[in-house]
């Protein structure tokens, strides 16, 4: 059983500050919506939960069966998806989901050609990412998180720049994270995203 | 140690598709040699005139070219991909082999130029130039690699990045230049042990401390 | 600290007088008369401010990458500010150091600069430590911003002791202690008399507490600026 558990979370950026006070607990079958006006510091918890940012104050633990996650093992347990992920765009789609399943060393990875049936992207699979739409990228984003079968799945914005159909298919991940155990906390601010969630953490207009 | 690997590989096989790297650094060097044939027709050049040219020539392209491994992926916004798929320490040591192998085909260019062009680079001690190449090559790199992390996360790189790496850098070109200008005279000295000792140790020394402390540049 | 602030003062002083008024004779016989050091004569008496300058700037950039260490170590902000102000000491000394050795060659040497690898690596120290506050200046991040000068910071560290420390050793040059010098130049070699001694030692223990006075001013400062929200 994987659990995310963040205390007292302030973040200040230049002595600005962004968090003021932000705890939460996430847990498996467990899905946690974060909402709040633009710039209210969404993607700063997010990022906060990835420890791509260490908080000013806080702290954060995640736990494995109540073992603490080592920091430099955490990259095993989570996957994110979000708009400021950028790709490279002299790669395949392809060789993208090799090159996480190899240097992620996840003995039941999920099939790459799998992945990309399911997000409708296999004619492209061998294309360049320098000629993806934003919505194709977008959707490869979702076949690098989901190839090391994450146990935490954080997303940004889930739905952005999708089409109906891909909405869809994200609204189907996101209503089988707790069939398929996976932790789930994603910032967003639309509506219908937030049915998906058991609870509610709205930073409102931010820490001013 | 595979993860090592995979890294290298993804920055060769994004280089070969692009060939931006190796094409602006193969022209900056041809140009360079020929700006110096035309300058001087057919005077002589003096031996240490050539050697102090080579590693000028060597170190405007290591930094025009490969100080650019950490800050493309920071300018591209690709550094967080790679931060989650691997630690921060390996993706410096693919790198710093990415920049070892860059600085390596810089330097036997210039050495193919200088030989095919200028008259009076002779090189008479084969062994110690092959030596000098790679272990300046080695320490270059050594150099270039945690610069340009350290560069990728300021403002105003193309200013800063010269600024920055000329004194890190300049230990490692004095001695080059005392190592080659030993190897294109046919006299014999003692010194040379000494310089390739003290690039070793200076490489040894600063690719220790980039591991330590390479993982605080992308802190937040 | 007000203790060093005045003793430093002190000695400066004494230095200063016993530095320039003391004759020199050629068999000196009192204790107030300096010898004549062949080559030197009267130049000798920049030893007394030349050296502790540079030795104050060494030891400045030493103490900055030290802290440097410290701050990366614990991530007390108190350590970035020690280091900033060190190295800021250290620059002010550097350029003293590179002053008062152009003089001291115009005189000795035929012109303000010769290229003695002493003298290029004073100015190696002056490009580090313009580099470092250039590359704090242009990181708007403060976090990464103390973080990342403190990673050049201890590079430079790195690079300065291989430059300063080992490579004048084995290049030629006219300072004493280069390589091919036999003389390990008036100091270290031991050929002086006692009263040079004394007061050489006594103004680099001067110079020395100037510093640890000047780190603890630009510390204050620098923690006040910080409180005060300036940058």
């Amino acid at each position: 059983m994987i659990t995310v558990q963040a205390d007292n979370i302030c973040k200040n950026y230049n002595r600005q500050n962004v968090l003021n006070n932000i705890s939460l607990f996430a847990s498996e079958k467990y899905s946690i919506a974060i909402t709040g006006k633009n710039g209210s510091g969404k993607s700063t918890l997010i990022k906060i939960l990835t420890r791509f940012v260490t908080p000013t104050s806080g702290r954060i633990f995640h736990y494995d069966n109540n073992f603490l996650i080592q920091p430099e093992k955490l990259n095993n347990y989570f996957s994110i998806v979000a708009p400021y992920l950028m790709l490279y765009e002299e790669l395949t789609a392809l060789e993208h989901l090799r090159f996480v399943k190899k240097l992620k060393k996840i003995n039941n990875a999920s099939s790459e050609v799998e992945l990309l049936k399911q997000f409708s992207l296999f004619d492209s699979g061998n294309k360049k990412v320098g000629s993806f739409s934003s919505g194709m990228i977008q959707r490869l984003r979702y076949c690098i998180a989901l190839i090391s079968n994450p146990k935490i799945l954080l997303l940004d914005e889930p739905t952005s720049n999708l089409d109906s159909e891909g909405e869809d298919l994200v609204y189907f991940l996101m209503k089988s994270a707790k069939k398929n155990n996976i932790t789930l906390i994603f910032a967003t601010n639309h509506k219908k995203d937030l049915k998906y969630a058991d609870c509610l953490i709205d930073l409102g207009e931010g820490a001013k | 140690m595979k993860s090592f690997f995979t890294l290298l590989y993804k920055d060769l096989l994004c280089e070969f598709r692009t060939k931006h790297a190796i094409y602006s650094l193969l022209v900056f060097v041809l140009t360079t040699v020929l700006v110096l044939l035309f300058s001087i027709l057919d005077k002589d050049f003096s031996v240490e005139l050539i050697s102090s040219l080579f590693w000028i020539v060597s170190f405007f392209s290591t930094m025009t070219g490969l100080s650019r491994s950490f800050v493309l992926e920071e300018e591209k916004h690709t550094i967080m991909f790679l931060r989650l798929q691997s630690s921060v320490t390996n993706i410096y040591l693919s790198k710093l082999f990415y920049t070892i192998i860059g600085s390596l085909i810089i330097n036997i260019s210039i050495t193919i130029a200088f030989s095919l062009f200028l008259s009076g680079f002779i090189i008479y001690n084969y062994t110690l130039f092959a030596l000098t190449i790679l272990i300046g090559s080695i320490a270059l790199s050594s150099a270039a690699t945690i610069l340009s992390a350290i560069i990728s996360r300021a403002e105003f790189k193309g200013l800063l990045f010269p600024l920055l790496s000329f004194p890190i850098m300049l230990p490692i070109l004095i001695t080059s230049v005392q190592l080659t200008n030993i190897t294109l005279t046919n006299f014999t000295f003692e010194n040379e042990l000494n310089y390739l000792q003290f690039q070793l140790s200076y490489s040894t020394v600063l690719i220790t401390s980039s591991l330590m402390f390479v993982k605080y540049i992308f802190e937040e | 600290m007000k203790i060093i602030k005045y003793l430093s003062s002190l000695i400066i002083t004494l230095v200063i007088i016993s530095g320039i008024a003391p004759p020199i004779v050629e068999f000196p016989m009192h204790w107030y008369q300096y010898p004549i050091i062949p080559g030197l004569e009267d130049k000798f008496r920049n030893i007394f401010f030349h050296v502790p300058t540079a030795w104050v700037s060494t030891i400045a950039f030493l103490v900055s990458t030290y802290y440097s260490f410290k701050y990366l170590t614990s991530k007390n902000d108190l350590y970035d500010i020690k280091a900033e102000s060190s190295a800021s000491i250290g620059l002010l000394f550097s350029l003293l150091a590179t002053v008062t050795g152009a003089l001291w060659a115009k005189f000795n040497w035929g012109s303000f600069w010769n290229w003695d690898p002493r003298q290029v690596s004073i100015v190696f120290l002056l490009i580090i430590y313009f580099a470092y506050f250039l590359l704090r200046s242009s990181i708007k991040n403060e976090i990464s911003k103390n973080n990342i000068s403190a990673v050049y910071n201890i590079i430079a560290g790195i690079s300065s002791i291989f430059f300063t420390f080992i490579l004048p050793r084995m290049l030629t040059g006219l300072h004493p202690g280069a390589k091919g010098g036999k003389d390990l130049g008036p100091i270290l070699g031991g050929s002086i008399s006692g009263n040079i001694m004394v007061t050489f030692f006594v103004s680099l223990l001067g110079f020395t507490l100037f510093y640890l006075w000047l780190l603890n001013l630009r510390t204050r400062t620098g923690i006040l600026m910080k409180e005060l929200k300036y940058d």
